[in-house]
């Protein structure tokens, strides 16, 4: 009895393990060797006790593309860059799209919706940049990385600078000139 | 009755015959004491001392090491759950018989599980889908609570399984609402092992009442989520848990005691006749789910009349509320009120009427069993039934008239015959 309680202890163990693992394993690979596209986006803050803080990112110009279908059924959206040097949405399908960039999303509310609503921060930038991009209205994107329909964010920017950075100056800026 | 207070109670009768002396009983007494005090007070503090590493854990990564590349933060974020597993071995190895190791380690992988899975959601920027998030991490912790037979885990597998039904009732996801029951039952083999063996009453009552909540609440998710049907189940629920009518039992009193309170609010808001006209309204886009709450509410109903009947429950107010409750599904599926929408008047006639004879009879097998509570709690559900219908603005004057009119004949006539009863000898 004992040893078949080891065992299940064991199995527990084992997936505790390898579900984050799976989780990891395509996002990891995504983000390494995967194409990068850039969304253009609004980012709010909100708070998440066990993931901490982070900025709602809502893809504008993916969101507002409209799609028939039920909602929640799986789509691939083959994805091309515009004139801009932005992504967007050339056509949808409901098989796996052959030889071209696509990303796997779902249809809700009448429009296509990728697995991309936010971007984690530290505790202190993240409702600082939320300030910076609601007062200026800058250019903001996220960078990310597609591969085999997986989608993994690697990246924003408010004008061309990783937000991190961007807040960081701005912070300096504010301090220099004695607003903070 | 717990060991401690068996062996007491023994120890009272041996010296009163005589086969210890008074001496070696106050010797006895105080070994057990002394003994049972530092083991409970460990057993706290290793849980609680666990579960403030474990969110202490979960708030240091939630802190965002942006600046660490992605590999070392992938990395470091398995170490609490490699450690808390380790810890698991270690106690399931060398230290079962130590209740403050297994609660202590047990909780500590739970929270360890949720720690990991949050740091990947970061590091990786996933999607939000906190409900998924939850449920993820509460299935991987449940079995701890049964390889290491430990308690404290389950508060927070029960935490995962109720947002992740309400999250899904928001959202109207329907074929999830039965998988969040089947969920709940996941743990009911733990709990009801825990309060069959009646261990440690603190233990008991720890399982039963976070059960009972659970339950509880999963069914209300299921209320959002189906919109109807939901009053006859929920007091179904309540009913299943007045079976246990055993007041005397620290476990099943708290499933009596909250079977009373959750029934009799239940049957104070079905003694409204808004409520009742609330029912009658058809909601046709809901009527196909509308079966699966019925099928379910069969389920319980069928539970509900075995314990009542089968288990022979002491409870007479068991088998009333059961009839209720059938006669409020069987109005719902005969569609009757579509064409009849005034049938309901029985509801909210027959839900007033059974508040009157639940409180009559808590008064009487009080008074018989000279039991205060018992007569306190007819009482108070009495002067309630009495006020609120009083000021029931729904009801017009003349049938509230009627009402009071006829309930004080009734209460003359029970008065009546119970003086008839005791001039008889029926009663003591």
């Amino acid at each position: 009895m004992k040893k078949l309680i080891l065992s299940a202890l064991v199995i527990l163990i084992l997936a505790q393990i390898l579900v984050p693992v799976y989780m990891i394993a395509n996002k990891y690979d995504t983000l390494r060797s995967g194409i990068e596209y850039k969304f253009r986006v609004e980012p709010v803050d909100p708070y998440d006790a066990f993931r901490g803080r982070y900025l709602v990112i809502s893809l504008t110009d993916i969101n507002r593309a409209s799609i028939n279908g039920k909602g929640g059924a799986k789509k691939y959206a083959v994805i091309k860059n515009n004139a801009d040097g932005f992504a967007d949405i050339d056509s949808f399908s409901d098989q796996k799209p052959d030889g071209v960039d696509f990303v796997k999303g779902k249809i809700q509310y009448g429009s296509f919706r990728l697995p991309i609503d936010r971007y984690y921060m530290d505790e202190k930038l993240a409702p600082k940049a939320e300030t910076i991009y609601r007062e200026n209205r800058q250019e903001a994107y996220v960078t990310v990385r597609v591969k085999n329909g997986n989608v993994v964010v690697s990246g924003l920017f408010i004008n061309g600078i990783a937000i991190e950075e961007y807040v960081k100056q701005q912070m300096e800026q504010d301090t220099a000139s004695g607003k903070m | 009755m717990n060991r401690k207070k068996w062996l007491f109670e023994e120890i009272e009768k041996w010296q009163t015959e005589q086969i210890i002396s008074s001496e070696a009983a106050a010797a006895l007494r105080q070994r057990y004491v002394k003994q049972a005090s530092p083991g409970m007070l460990i057993l706290l503090f290793s849980i609680i001392g666990a579960v403030l590493i474990g969110i202490g854990i979960i708030l240091i990564s939630a802190k965002n090491w942006y600046e660490l590349p992605i590999a070392l933060r992938v990395g470091l974020s398995f170490l609490p759950l490699v450690l808390s597993q380790g810890l698991c071995l270690f106690t399931f190895l060398r230290r079962m018989d130590s209740p403050g190791w297994r609660e202590g380690s047990a909780v500590f992988m739970s929270l360890s599980v949720f720690a990991v899975i949050a740091l990947i959601g970061q590091i990786f920027h996933l999607p939000g889908d906190f409900g998924g998030y939850v449920i993820t991490c509460g299935l991987l912790s449940l079995p701890v609570v049964y390889i290491l037979n430990a308690a404290s885990p389950l508060i927070i597998y029960y935490y995962a399984i109720i947002y992740w039904s309400f999250d899904s009732a928001g959202e109207f996801k329907i074929a999830l609402v039965p998988l969040a029951l089947g969920l709940f039952v996941l743990a009911l083999p733990y709990a009801t092992s825990v309060i069959r063996s009646n261990k440690s009453a603190a233990k008991t009552v720890y399982v039963s009442l976070i059960t009972l909540i659970a339950g509880f609440l999963v069914l209300l998710a299921f209320a959002f989520a189906l919109q109807m049907g939901a009053l006859a189940l929920l007091l179904l629920y309540f009913v299943l848990l007045l079976a246990f009518d055993r007041t005397d039992d620290p476990g099943k009193a708290v499933f009596y005691m909250i079977g009373l309170m959750g029934a009799f609010t239940l049957l104070f808001i079905l003694s409204y006749k808004d409520v009742w006209d609330g029912i009658s309204v058809s909601y046709a886009p809901y009527l196909a789910e509308d079966y699966t709450v019925l099928g379910i509410a069969a389920l319980l109903a069928i539970g509900a009349v075995y314990f009542a009947v089968v288990r022979k429950a002491r409870e007479p107010l068991t088998s009333m509320i059961v009839l209720f409750s059938i006669l409020i599904a069987g109005l719902r599926l005969s569609g009757i009120f579509k064409d009849a929408p005034e049938i309901f008047a029985i509801g909210t006639v027959a839900a007033n009427l059974l508040i009157f004879a639940s409180s009559l009879y808590f008064i009487v097998r009080g008074s018989m069993k000279t039991s205060f509570l018992d007569v306190n709690i007819g009482m108070i559900f009495l002067c309630l039934l009495i006020v609120l219908r009083f000021f029931d603005w729904n009801l017009d004057f003349l049938l509230r008239g009627i009402i009071f009119v006829l309930l004080g004949v009734m209460f003359l006539a029970v008065n009546l015959y119970l003086v008839k009863k005791r001039k008889g000898g029926g009663l003591q």
